[in-house]
């Protein structure tokens, strides 16, 4: 699954560790989804969809 | 300089402090009744309970893990603890079927006592930390 995470921070002017604190998870967590090396349960990504104000569809994309 | 570890999770500190103490209370207990053992010779069902005594506490650690999967809200922390479990299952099962099939067809000598639980905890204890390395965050 490939998603926008990195350039929507990078937009916000948001570090790695301000999202994971947003989000309430670890700098890794980020840091493992921007570089898609995980991919978020579904609470994970509806609450980075709050905090983006976006849906789900506008930050994550099938990569199939 | 880059953040190896990171700040352990509320959840991962009482992890930590809970697997120790039960380690410690593990070793404690194989070694008072290792000499009990030695001492007193107990047989039949003396000696079955005695032996039951140090599965209890392996039976405490796997609730210990089972509790950090319950309590730790990062998924990601949680999903990497998986991997190491089935890792070390994997390899601990792997293994003992390796040095049994030997046992069967060369004879060769037993391993030595609690030599499985080492491995076990030994195995998880590595790729977490191989894990953790992987999956490390620099500086910004």
């Amino acid at each position: 699954m490939n998603n926008r995470l990195k350039e929507l921070r990078a937009q916000r002017g948001w570090s790695q560790q301000a999202l994971a604190d947003k989000l309430e998870v670890s700098r890794q967590s980020v840091n493992a989804i921007e570089t898609g090396k995980y991919d978020p349960s579904l609470p994970l990504a509806f609450r980075m969809a709050r905090i983006f104000g976006l849906r789900i569809e506008e930050i994550f994309e099938d990569a199939a | 300089m880059p953040a190896i570890c990171g700040k352990p999770t509320k959840a991962a500190r009482r992890y930590m402090e809970r697997l120790g103490a039960i380690g410690l209370l593990y070793l404690g207990t194989v070694w008072v009744i290792t000499r009990y053992v030695h001492e007193h010779h107990p047989t039949g069902a003396k000696l079955f309970m005695l032996a039951a005594v140090p599965a209890f506490d392996v039976i405490a650690m796997i609730v210990v893990v089972g509790l950090y999967l319950r309590e730790e809200v990062d998924e990601f922390k949680r999903y990497q603890l998986v991997v190491a479990i089935l890792w070390a299952v994997g390899f601990t099962l792997a293994l003992m079927a390796f040095i049994d099939f030997l046992r069967s067809y060369q004879s060769i000598a037993a391993p030595p006592p609690f030599f499985e639980f080492t491995v076990f905890w030994i195995v998880m204890a590595l790729v977490q930390l191989i894990l953790t390395v992987r999956n490390r965050v620099r500086d910004e």
